[in-house]
Parts: C-alpha cells; structure tokens; sequence
C-alpha cells in the first residue's frame, strides 16, 4: 500500500511504510478543537503547572511548525483552549497532565532538561514520535490541525481563499489566471468538440 | 406533499433518496405511478450548503457507528469512517463532485475478458453497452452533463487543471478534456452554469451541478404522485407467508415505528446500508437474509482502486479556484495486461481545500511534523489528482453485521472488511508512476501520493447476474428471490470499472422504471 511520500527529482520514488495505529476519524474528531478554541491571553489557571503550559506550547509548535507562516499567539491560543478544557474535564487534565508530566521526565531522562528547553527540533520530535499512538498525543494533534488548518484567520498565508459563493465563485476572478502553462481550449472549440 | 397512508398497499417504497432512489422516484412518478420514499437523514436545502469542508463533513455525513475491518488502511487510519458518504435529503448526490463517465464495453465483461483472475470473484453484468447506451443518453439529459448528448461544452479549465493537462499532453497524453461533468457550463433546465466556486463536494450552493436533492425529489412530489418522508429510517422489510415483500418497518425522528405497507419495494440506501437492510431482515423463511439465497448478499465490495497525487510546482496554481474535479485525463482506461494488472483507470484532476489536504496528506497518527508542515506551506502551488481504477470483486470483501455492537436504532453496526487484490496494488502503483511523471514533466518540486480516502463510491454489494446462484438481482435489479423487491443503487453493479459510478446508477434506475412499470400493468408484481 502506498503511503506518504516526498521526493525530489530525480531521486526514486521510495515508499514510507509507517505502523500506525488506530485513530477515528469521525465527527468527534471534527468537533474537538474548533469548538474549544479561545482567545490567548496567556494561561495561569489552576488546572496544570507552568511548566504545563510551556511543554503544551512546545508541543503544538512542533506538531505542526510553520516558525516564518504562523506567529506564536495562534500556537498560544490552542494551547490554552487545551488548557481551558482541562479545567473544566476532569478526564482531559488527567490526560493532559500525565502526558505532559512523562513527556517532560523523558525529556530530562535522555537530555537533562525538560520538553520545552530541549534545544534540537530533532530531538524532540523523537520524544513525540515516541508516544505518537497515545491518547494524549493524539489530543493535542487534532487541537493543533484544527486550530491551524481549520482556522480561517489562517487560511490566506497558506494561499487559501475559504468561502467563495458570496462573492460568485472565482469565474470572474481569476480561477484560471495563471501564465506559466498554455492556456485551456477556448469557448469555441470547447463547443465544437462537443458537436 | 401528497400524503400517503401507511396502509396503502398499492405503493412502491423507496428507501433512501440518493442517485438511485431520487431518480427511480421521479421516473415513476412521471409514469402515474405513486411512490414513499424514506429516507433516514434530514431535509436539507441549498440555504443548509456552506463552503466549509468539516462544516460540511459534520453537518450531512453519515456518521452512525460503522467499523472498518480487513487488510486496507482504513481498517487502521480510519476505523470508524469506511465510508464516505451523505445522511440526507439528496444522499450523496448533494456531495458528489458530478464526475458522470460511461462504463467500457469490456467493464461489463470482466469475467470473461479478464478471465478467472486468482483470488477474485468476477462476474459479467447481464447487460451490455449497447443496451445499457439510450440509458446513458436519457441519463446525461436529465443530469446536464456536459458533452454530445447535450450539446453543453465542457467547462473552462481552471489552473490546475492546466497544469495537469500540460503535463499529461507533454508524456504523450491525447485523451484529455474537462468533461464529462454533471455540471451546467451554461444555464439549463431551471439551474445556472457553474460560477467557479470551487466547493463541489461540499454542495453545489448555487445548484449548477445535478443533486436529486433540486431537481428529481422537487420534480416528484410537483406531480403529487410521491411523498418524501425525511428522518425516516428503514430498519427491515417485511415479507407475507409466499415470501413477497409486503411493507417496511422504519423509526422516525422520534424514534417512533411505523409499518408502510408496499405493492413494491426499492432499496437505494448505498451499498453498505442496502446489503445491510437484506441482511437484517432474515427471517424464518429467509434465514441468511432477505434475497441472499445466493450467499451473495454483503458480498463484492468493491469501492474504486484509488490514490491521491499532489504535486508541488515551482509557482502558484491555486488549485481550489473552480470545479473541483476540474478535468480527466482518460488515457490510462484500457485493458493492457502487459501493464502487469488488468484493467484501467481515470486521472481526475481534484482539489482539496487546506483542511482537507491536511488531514488527509498522510492520514492516521503519523501526519504531523516537519514535513507535513513544509507540504502543508506549499499549498498555494500544488496540483492534484484523484485516481479512479477499477477495482476487483472479492468475496470476502463484504458487509457483515457485528454480533453485538448495534447503532441508535438498535440495528447491528455493519462491518465493512475490505482487502485490496494484488491488482489493486499493482494499478495504484501504475497510476502513482505515471501521474508522478506527468507531474514531473512540468517541473513538480515535490510530490505527495496519499491512500485511499475514506469511500465516496461503493459497489457490488448485492449485485447483478443472469444466475441467481452467482448474483442477488437480475439486469433490472429485481431480486431473483423476492419478485416484487428490487435493488435501485450502485449495489447492484457486478463490476466497478474505471468510471465514477453515479451516472450508470441514474441510467439503471431510468431503465428500472420502466421494467417496473411494465411489470405492475401485467401484474406480474
Ligand atoms: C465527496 C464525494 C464525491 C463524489 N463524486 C462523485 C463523482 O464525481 N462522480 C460519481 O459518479 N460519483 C461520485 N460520488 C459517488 C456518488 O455520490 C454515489 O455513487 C451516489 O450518490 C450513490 O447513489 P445511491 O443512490 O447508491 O446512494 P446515496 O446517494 O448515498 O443515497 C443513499 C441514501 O439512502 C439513505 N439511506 C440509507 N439507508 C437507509 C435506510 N435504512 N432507511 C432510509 N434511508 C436510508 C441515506 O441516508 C442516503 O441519503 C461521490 C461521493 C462523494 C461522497
Ligand atoms: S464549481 Fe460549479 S459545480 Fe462546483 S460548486 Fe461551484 S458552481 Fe457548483
């Protein structure tokens, strides 16, 4: 079966098979971060440590880093909707916080200092990798798509327009616009091709 | 909207309100003949269509509990969503992209072109091109689809559509146009041409593209020969002691049973819900379920061989700007066993939006980290391709029930257990070749091929055969157990060729109508 796969001409098409586990993909998932998300005035609730908070921010940095695309209080944001929730979801700041808590102790285990202060992004994307089939990573992975890819506020950095019809689609703007290839047929022999 | 008594035993049912159900409706109602359709989801309208890919997701999915099981990766990344496809007024047609290609003289006959492929369970369908064409024909004209039939051009190519066909024509491609589509590419019957909104299969806001949902359902309740009856979901069919399907029972919104009597009844409810219906109304008479003497009930599924190509190009395409399947590329539909598989398939250019691509780049617990990212930061420059590959009928690629989980009606949940044919791997490694080198040939930076999505087209679950110890109905999708029952949706393909299945459900259920009204004049049924 084919998987993910990146390559740059002209090396040859090698293919990534990856174990994974399962995750549903579902409503629930739709609805986990989108809802919950906030605006980020940094957290200092009760819920998790400020060591927490810090590791929790780390992580969604590094789940999915856009460093020069996406500014820091949008990683902020979702790290505090996570936060929010922990306090008010007895079950989500047990996950939160054991997971958090472990990652951190593995974290100074391997490297002597704890998740956030690990300097190399490979190192601690090797932490993750590490407990990526987990409930707790998985949270803050779904949190962290939503917050990112599904959030319109976004969506132009990554060239995305989101919803067209109010403005009538893209017919008179632009959704054949570029110049780097040929044109397509023209009315007239798309016409004819069809008599 | 007539209404009809439950007791009224003069009615034809139609369970679900879909391509297959939709259509048969109108057409029957058009013929005089009165039918109910019950369908399980809500009453949407294009006032509900946003162009919002998870918006839309949450909103009309069908999303009551199912499992994914077998040797794809959907039994691993996505173990509870086999499928995708629409609980709702419309079915699946308010989220189809309106792809609306014919099967391939050949694509009927895949047993006995293909021969006895090891390991499959191939079967011809009891109808040929030549007999299923004037189908095809009242088909495209009902639907608008762009092309001869109605004299409609084929839409304007958008950007990256251009992209691909550059590539395509430039590795010696010829076949090669942006058509045929169920889309108006100038205004038609009632609905405008298409505007470029570029959110197809999130639901067509301005109604350009064929859904039963405004054109069929509307249509057959105006003659007030048919009631729609929405929040309804059929949960057996009942059957008299000569074993003829006699009524349904069905929940409605408040999950309140209620028994419809029928003179016939249709089933249309894709091709997980359709097998499952049959095989949850076993009875004494019909223990394996209903209409299953030939074990074959669940069975074939088959839901295209598939794969997602985006590439990245060196500048900006902005691929989400217009239609979403924007055009073919239709070269690679032949037979050629020196490919190393048989049969073939269709290059489809298809945009994803950004949530879209982002889950489904690498689908699973894996797709995150650095390199989604650096994707992911590509977006404004890719193109992308959707294959559509035929795929082999298995008898153990099928629907089952759980022996205990069971679903809000109390129903058991449908297991689909599907393992790909070594055909299928050969052929998506084929597609994944030949579209990396399309790609390539105009300067692709990087490329990305993604699994499967989660199943938009389902097949062959109930399918048809001139021998009813080899199939569940006959060429005009009546049962060959049950006379009066009939099965009116892509379940009953006997294959599932290259092409995107909506068209040929729509031209099956034209033809049925006809066989049914002929057969209710000579009381036959
Ligand atoms: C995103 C997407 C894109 C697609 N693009 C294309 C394309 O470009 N070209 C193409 O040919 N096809 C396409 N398809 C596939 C196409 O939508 C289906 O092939 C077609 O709609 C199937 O018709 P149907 O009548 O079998 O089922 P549906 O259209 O799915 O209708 C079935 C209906 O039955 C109802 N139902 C099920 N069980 C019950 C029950 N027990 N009681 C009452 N109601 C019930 C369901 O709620 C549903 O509304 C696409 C599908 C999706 C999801
Ligand atoms: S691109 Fe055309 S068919 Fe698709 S949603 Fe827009 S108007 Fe409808």
């Amino acid at each position: 079966m084919l998987h993910f796969l990146t390559r740059r001409r002209p090396a040859p098409r090698a293919k990534a098979r990856l174990s994974r586990r399962g995750f549903l993909l579902s409503s629930a998932l739709a609805s986990v971060a989108v809802a919950s998300l906030g605006h980020g005035t940094a957290w200092a609730g009760p819920a998790l440590g400020p060591d927490a908070a810090a590791t929790l921010l780390r992580m969604t940095q590094d789940i999915y880093p856009h460093p020069t695309l996406v500014e820091p209080e949008h990683y902020q944001a979702i790290a505090d909707a996570l936060m929010t929730e922990a306090e008010t979801d007895a079950e989500v700041k047990t996950l939160l916080a054991d997971g958090l808590t472990a990652l951190d102790a593995q974290a100074t285990a391997l490297h002597g200092s704890a998740f956030a202060a690990v300097a190399d992004a490979d190192a601690r994307e090797a932490l993750l990798r590490a407990v990526q089939h987990g409930a707790f990573f998985q949270k803050i992975r779904w949190a962290t798509y939503f917050g990112i890819y599904d959030n319109k506020a976004l969506w132009a950095r990554f060239n995305y327009e989101g919803s067209s019809w109010e403005e009538g689609g893209y017919a008179d703007r632009g959704f054949s616009d570029i110049t780097w290839v040929p044109q397509g047929p023209s009315e007239a022999d798309r016409l004819a091709a069809v008599q | 909207m007539t209404q009809f008594d439950l007791n009224d035993d003069s009615l034809v049912v139609i369970v679900g309100s879909g391509a297959g159900g939709g259509t048969l409706a109108n057409e029957l109602a058009q013929k005089g003949i009165k039918s109910v359709v019950l369908e399980a989801g809500k009453p949407y309208t294009q006032d509900d269509i946003e162009n919002d890919e998870w918006g839309m997701f949450n909103k009309i999915s069908w999303l009551d509990k199912r499992i994914s099981a077998g040797g794809w990766h959907h039994a691993v990344n996505h173990p509870g969503l086999p499928a995708w496809i629409v609980k709702g007024y419309g079915g699946s047609t308010i989220h189809w992209a309106g792809v609306a290609l014919r099967f391939k003289e050949y694509e009927f006959k895949t047993r006995s072109t293909y021969g006895d492929m090891a390991d499959a369970n191939l079967e011809d369908w009891p109808l040929s091109l030549a007999e299923l064409t004037p189908y095809y024909e009242r088909a495209e004209l009902k639907m608008g689809v762009t092309g001869k039939t109605t004299g409609m051009p084929h839409l304007p190519w958008n950007n990256g559509f251009r992209v691909l066909a550059e590539g395509a024509r430039r590795t010696g491609r010829s076949n090669i146009a942006s058509g045929p589509m169920a889309i108006n590419s100038v205004d038609r019957d009632g609905r405008p041409a298409c505007q470029q909104i570029g959110f197809c299969m999130q639901g067509c806001k301005v109604g350009a593209k064929w859904s039963t949902m405004y054109t069929e359902l509307p249509r057959a309740v105006e003659t007030g020969n048919c009631e729609i009856r929405t929040d309804c979901m059929v949960l057996k069919i009942e059957h008299d002691a000569q074993g003829r399907a006699s009524g349904v029972l069905y929940a409605d919104a408040a999950g309140n049973q209620h028994l419809q009597k029928a003179r016939v009844v249709c089933v249309a409810g894709n091709s997980i819900e359709s097998p499952r219906l049959l095989l949850n109304s076993a009875s004494s008479l019909f223990p394996d379920g209903l209409a299953n003497s030939s074990g074959q009930v669940g069975r074939n599924y088959m839901c295209h061989t598939t794969a997602g190509v985006y590439a990245a190009m060196p500048e900006k395409v902005r691929m989400y700007r217009g239609t979403s399947v924007a055009g073919i590329v239709a070269d690679e539909v032949r037979d050629d066993p020196t490919r190393g598989f048989r049969g073939g398939y269709h290059l489809e250019f298809l945009s994803l939006g950004l949530p879209f691509l982002a889950a489904f780049l690498e689908p699973g617990n894996t797709g995150w980290g650095r390199r989604t990212a650096e994707a992911m930061e590509q977006y404004g420059n890719m193109s992308g391709v959707w294959v559509c590959g035929e795929d082999m009928a298995r008898a153990d690629n099928r629907i089952t029930l759980h022996a205990t989980e069971r679903d809000q009606y109390g129903l058991p949940v449908p297991v689909v257990t599907k393992t790909p044919h070594n055909n299928d791997h050969a052929m998506t490694a084929d597609a994944c070749n030949v579209t990396g080198e399309i790609y390539d040939a105009v300067g692709a930076k990087a490329i990305y091929n993604l699994p499967a999505y989660p199943a938009s087209h389902n097949m062959g679950t109930n399918r048809m055969s001139a021998d009813p110890t080899r199939g569940v109905v006959n060429a005009q999708g009546q049962s060959h157990d049950v006379a009066n029952l009939f099965v009116s949706d892509g379940s009953q393909f006997t294959s599932s060729s290259a092409a995107n299945p909506t068209l040929t459900i729509v031209a099956l259920a034209i033809r049925q109508a006809e066989s049914i009204a002929a057969k209710m004049t000579a009381r036959e049924i």
